[in-house]
């Protein structure tokens, strides 16, 4: 029955099944892999997962490594409060939702905020020590991208198109939020995980776009989510940067 | 209660040919309404309205209104569970939202930049361009630019590892989900039965004529294959 979960910091695909599992009340053993040292391409790790990607979780002998069907697993396969809606129509939605994050809003931000944070770092590495990382890289859609970020060559246009994604992922939960307090309906569920893992430093990071003013609906549902305790939990799980960010988070919203 | 259904499909497009095969499955009346995909009118104003990413399969139900076809498959196996399509434990559930993503992401929109790089395909109006949402429109962009001959090999090796690893688990069990035919299968069979055969892998190609098998042969007659613009290829890992 144990259930054993490898994550980087509670954010993004590595949130996802941290956020899940504090709020489906399983216990877990957390395994912590230290993406800024890419320990997700060693060999401890790609013993565990040979794609070299984080999350994993492995629960009686099946190891799972993607990480929004992870979360419908772990709804799934165990008892504790309900995390997917019972109608299929608002299911549908959810999964809808998961999908533009998972696509779309999703990788821009981490184009975005990888060029910003992480690029800057390789800028002494030396070339043959980029190649001995890149050499790791399992997959080899992620390796160009490692090498895009090592060599701080993510051409700028593909920048801005990211930059139009995350604005325009953003639009439409105002109105969904006016309509439902939660983003798949009435109750909370993965698609509001999914997008909490995202987004859950808005009041913060994007002051001017998102406020109680000019978005009110979906400050509401910030505080909301951000005052749940299983999602305070959840974000309690690392080890500096994004949990003093989420925790500034609420803050911000008041829920601290 | 609106009772209309209909299936907004494009003859010889893959996705809606899964829809279709579904809706057999479950044993559901339905309408087909045909969108001819090489004049454009999945890009009508009209049909945006309701389905802004002006993509096919689209199902109006009873109501309800749904687009990508995986999701679409979903929601009927949730809403009709007989026959039972959607895995029969967790692990099998969790393989079919795999399999779900892994030719959402991997295969349909491989295939599609490799079959618009060989044979081409007909050009949207610039108008109609400019009503679709920026992902969409990025990937037609591209297209009519030409894909570059890097973004067709990385396609090219995109595809074969997912064919690999279908073939490597097919291999091993008798369905894509395990012990069961599932939406997994339906998902899958009608982009499998499109590729050349030199792409399909021994166990990869005895699955497809046990599918060929379950499958109502009259189903699909006299679809010829459509090349249509798949969904977007990952941008950033």
């Amino acid at each position: 029955m144990a259930v054993e979960v490898h994550t980087w910091e509670p954010n993004a695909n590595s949130g996802k099944p941290l956020l899940c599992l504090h709020e489906k009340q399983v216990p877990f053993t957390h395994h912590y892999i230290d993406m800024g040292t890419r320990e997700h391409h060693e060999p401890a790790y790609l013993a565990i997962n040979p794609g070299g990607t984080v999350p994993a979780l492995v629960h009686d002998g099946l190891v799972l490594t993607e990480s929004t069907p992870m979360m419908e697993y772990i709804d799934d396969a165990f008892a504790g409060p309900p995390l997917r809606p019972a109608d299929p129509t608002l299911r549908w939605r959810m999964r809808w939702i998961m999908r533009v994050m998972d696509n779309s809003v999703c990788p821009a931000l981490a184009m975005i905020a990888s060029n910003r944070l992480a690029a800057p770092r390789f800028v002494d590495t030396p070339e043959a020590e980029k190649q001995a990382a890149l050499a790791k890289i399992p997959d080899p859609e992620r390796r160009r991208t490692w090498e895009l970020l090592m060599h701080d060559a993510t051409p700028p246009d593909e920048i801005a198109e990211s930059e139009g994604r995350v604005t325009d992922g953003l639009a439409p939960l105002e109105s969904m939020l006016a309509e439902h307090p939660y983003l798949a309906g009435p109750e909370f569920s993965l698609a509001d995980i999914c997008a909490m893992a995202t987004f859950y430093h808005l009041p913060i990071s994007r002051p001017d776009d998102i406020n109680g003013t000019t978005t009110p609906h979906l400050w509401e549902w910030l505080a909301r989510c951000h005052a749940r305790p299983g999602l305070r939990a959840g974000f309690a799980m690392g080890r500096g940067f994004f949990t003093a960010r989420a925790q500034h988070a609420r803050e911000v919203l008041g829920v601290a | 209660m609106n009772s209309r259904r209909i299936l907004y499909h494009a003859p010889g497009c893959a996705l809606s040919q899964a829809v279709q095969l579904m809706l057999i499955e479950k044993r559901l009346d339905y309408e087909l309404h045909k969108v001819d995909v090489t004049r454009f009118e999945q890009l009508d104003p009209a049909f945006l309205a309701l389905y802004p990413s002006g993509q096919v399969p689209a199902l109006e139900f009873e109501g309800a209104v749904l687009t990508e076809a995986f999701f679409i498959l979903c929601w009927l196996d949730e809403r009709f569970p007989d026959p039972p399509l959607g895995g029969a434990d967790p692990a099998a559930r969790y393989r079919v939202q795999v399999i779900g993503q892994l030719v959402e992401r991997a295969i349909a929109p491989n295939l599609a930049v490799l079959e618009w790089s060989a044979q081409g395909g007909a050009v949207p109006p610039a108008d109609a361009l400019a009503r679709l949402p920026r992902e969409r429109r990025a990937v037609w962009v591209r297209a009519i630019e030409g894909f570059p001959p890097e973004e067709a090999a990385a396609a090219e090796v995109g595809l074969a590892r997912a064919l690999d690893d279908c073939d490597s688990w097919l291999a091993r069990h008798d369905w894509l989900a395990g012990d069961d035919y599932s939406i997994a299968d339906i998902l899958m069979f009608p982009l499998a039965g499109r590729l050349d055969e030199a792409r399909c892998g021994t166990a990869l190609r005895q699955w497809l004529a046990r599918v060929a098998a379950r499958v109502p042969a009259s189903a699909l007659a006299g679809q010829v294959p459509v090349v249509t613009m798949g969904p977007e290829r990952g941008r950033w890992g």
